[in-house]
């Protein structure tokens, strides 16, 4: 075949152009340390991914209600605990009010502090976060007990999904703990006036309401335990998801540094080499006789 | 055998060797020149009538030329084009759908977790607030990205209208050639530099659209599409008309009145096609997907949220306004009921649940992972990624393509060449040798001068 100085040159010039084309391309690898950055770097790989990051995004958001829920059901929790607290204290009241050395001046003072226990009482029961009642259920912009001692309240179901599949339910019905099988206030109410009225007939029943009502108040402490577990464990799966995601990632995305450097390296010694062939082979010409 | 004679052949030689070493210097010259065929002429022995010797003449020159190559090389250099003349295209498609940070999918994201984050205290307003907010950065991003599609296109139509001006250009060139060759050939000899230019018209031509060139006994060429559509026949070329997304053909100038013919996009091939795939393909169809996310997502939520009551306990709300399915993207907003109100937004379809009842917020925030009607069953990411993903193989695709394409193009630029290329090495050998030719002639002559002066002197 004949051989022509286009052919040689041109030759020449497109090997050349790929052989930079290539080390371009791999020079962009190494300093981004991504291999795939478009989606025409590798389609699939590149449409995997966006669908890791958009699940990625939906974890760093359970993890912000996480938080919401957490602090929620903490202070329910911590406000249990104390309304626990203040029973036991209205318990030992009782019983020393129901003993016989007490005079009837004596009981119009433990009336009063028990008063001050149901106040208590009853503004633990309107804790809030944020604005929000926690034991009012869904209606939330009310506080859950009313003067009366009554739950005004609502039920639950404000259910928030804190991770995958995993719903957890924010709303808290007070009714079940406050005014459930006995009416805590009312119970406070009526040992309060037994009290302040004298009469001590019979005091046993209330010793055993008040005991209801501890109980009353400890299930509720013991269900919002529960919940606040399950808001704990929601976010301990979610990182190890994040985790794997991640590392799901980044072997699809990211650039194998030591090959592609080593490819790279490779590359230069090969343009180098055709530069220099190319310099020889074009030299020798007729024209040089002429 | 007459002295006389012996002058004459050392005369024809002297020019017949003259002629030839101009011919190789001439093919030398221009071995840069892109294009140029070497011509040959041949050196013939002459003769008078059947047995007189009369030396050498310099025959005719003709160009060398091998239109098998030069036929495949323009079909390779269409196609390359053809696919070449997309990757602009898909590159800025490439670029707005599938930006850096992400695009539309984070923020689409951010607009269903406001809903779940929502649930989390539904009787609030910051968060509903903060979601109005995400909302209006994803119909913000929507409307972007629409009007930067939109606007690939009058770009296109620009490009094709220069394009079919530069093929009507070419065109009208080879007509005018034909009719000169025509005249100039009719009386012997080959018009080689007329035959040159048409050649590489042909091959410029070819770049633009994939052509059949066939030679005709009288030295026309006639030139035709792919689709058998006559640009060239005789000196009439016809013109071409590109509108929007659309190619006409009026037909050759002799009916200059004829209604112009539509021609099928699909089957131009070169840079002219690519820029029509471009159009009609890569940038409708494109929108035509952003809308349908678009739709399919505001629809999607609207649907639900109609259900649900505010914390002002109206319902049947939307949450985004649409005008239709054409133009989502472009037409998408906040709707009255909830801009600039974000008491408006509901989160539960149960008005005895108000105001912290979270049913409905979380179903919209369940949106995420689930499969929509109107996407045919596709979640929301997976018609995004979808357009990405079809964007980005056909990019890589045209890209792989236009690389085999264009070496296919250079090899048969290579055969080509072997036969039209100007060789230097040759040339100059041959220079060499003429020259070789000349001295001898010269010298031919002046022996015949010394013999007639001998005899001279003998009178």
């Amino acid at each position: 075949m004949r051989i022509t100085e286009q052919h040689l040159f041109g030759h020449q010039t497109r090997r050349l152009g790929k052989m930079r084309a290539e080390q371009l391309k791999l020079q962009e690898q190494v300093s981004s340390g991504k291999r795939v950055s478009r989606p025409s770097d590798d389609p699939d790989a590149y449409a995997r991914i966006a669908r890791i990051d958009f699940k990625t995004q939906g974890i760093d958001s359970y993890t912000q209600r996480v938080e919401a829920v957490k602090t929620r059901m903490t202070v329910a929790e911590d406000a249990l605990f104390q309304m626990s607290n203040i029973l036991v204290r209205a318990r030992e009241l009782t019983v020393q009010g129901l003993n016989g050395s007490q005079n009837e001046g004596d009981r119009k003072l433990i009336a009063q502090e028990l008063q001050g226990i149901r106040e208590h009482f009853v503004q633990l029961g309107a804790s809030e976060v944020d604005d929000q009642y926690v034991f009012s259920g869904v209606k939330s912009n009310v506080a859950a007990i009313a003067e009366d001692g009554s739950y005004q309240g609502g039920p639950e179901g404000a259910l928030v999904e804190v991770g995958e599949g995993i719903k957890v339910d924010v709303a808290i019905n007070g009714g079940a703990i406050f005014d459930g099988e006995v009416n805590v206030i009312g119970v406070l109410d009526d040992i309060i006036a037994r009290f302040e009225g004298g009469d001590l007939e019979s005091g046993d029943d209330m010793l055993v309401s008040l005991q209801k009502a501890e109980d009353q108040v400890s299930r509720g402490h013991t269900r919002i335990g529960a919940r606040l577990n399950r808001v704990i464990l929601a976010e301990d799966l979610g990182e190890e998801i994040k985790l794997s995601l991640a590392e799901e990632r980044q072997s699809l995305a990211d650039a194998d540094l030591a090959d592609t450097i080593s490819r790279m390296l490779g590359l230069e010694q090969s343009l180098q080499a055709a530069v220099q062939v190319s310099q020889s082979s074009l030299q020798p010409s007729l024209l040089q006789i002429l | 055998m007459s002295l006389f004679n012996l002058m004459n052949i050392g005369t024809n030689a002297l020019g017949a060797y003259r002629g030839a070493i101009e011919q190789s210097s001439h093919n030398a010259a221009n071995v840069g020149t892109p294009g140029y065929t070497r011509r040959r002429g041949n050196l013939q022995s002459l003769a008078l009538g059947r047995s007189v010797p009369a030396g050498v003449r310099f025959g005719d020159p003709r160009r060398i030329v091998d239109n098998i190559s030069a036929g495949s090389m323009r079909e390779a250099r269409s196609r390359a084009s053809s696919l070449e003349g997309r990757i602009p295209t898909l590159q800025t498609l490439e670029a707005i759908v599938a930006p850096e940070d992400g695009g539309l999918a984070p923020r689409i994201g951010n607009v269903l977790d406001g809903f779940g984050r929502l649930a989390a205290r539904a009787g609030g307003l910051e968060e509903r607030s903060s979601l109005l907010n995400e909302a209006q950065t994803l119909v913000n991003m929507f409307h972007t990205s629409h009007a930067q599609i939109l606007s690939m296109k009058a770009p296109l139509v620009r490009s094709a209208e220069s394009q079919v001006a530069a093929i009507n250009d070419i065109s009208e060139q080879i007509a005018d050639i034909n009719g000169q060759l025509t005249r100039a050939e009719s009386t012997g000899g080959e018009a080689s530099d007329l035959r040159d230019r048409r050649a590489n018209l042909l091959d410029e031509l070819s770049g633009f659209v994939n052509v059949r060139a066939l030679e005709h006994k009288n030295g026309s060429v006639s030139v035709s599409l792919e689709s058998g559509h006559t640009l060239v026949t005789g000196t009439n070329a016809s013109e071409l008309i590109a509108t929007d997304g659309n190619l006409y053909q009026r037909g050759i100038k002799s009916s200059p009145n004829s209604d112009p013919v539509k021609l099928d996009t699909e089957r131009v091939g070169g840079r002219l096609g690519a820029t029509f795939e471009a159009y009609n393909e890569d940038v409708t169809g494109a929108l035509e997907d952003l809308n349908e996310v678009a739709y399919a997502l505001a629809e999607s939520i609207n649907e639900i949220h109609r259900e649900g009551y505010g914390l002002d306990g109206e319902t049947g709300r939307n949450f985004f306004e649409i005008d239709g399915p054409l133009g989502a993207a472009n037409t998408i907003r906040l709707a009255d009921g909830v801009k600039g109100n974000p008491e408006g937004i509901a989160a539960t379809a149960d008005s005895n649940a108000l105001p912290g009842g979270s049913d409905l917020a979380n179903r919209i925030a369940e949106l995420r992972d689930k499969g929509l009607d109107l996407l045919d069953g596709a979640s929301v990411i997976e018609g995004l990624s979808g357009l990405q993903n079809l964007i980005g193989r056909e990019l890589a695709q045209a890209e792989d393509e236009a690389a085999s394409a264009s070496d296919q193009e250079a090899l048969f630029k290579n055969i080509r060449a072997a036969t039209e290329g100007v060789s230097l090495d040759e040339e100059i050998s041959d220079i060499l040798r003429y020259q070789r030719g000349f001295e001898a002639a010269g010298r031919l002559v002046q022996v015949a001068d010394e013999m007639m002066n001998t005899l001279l002197q003998m009178v």
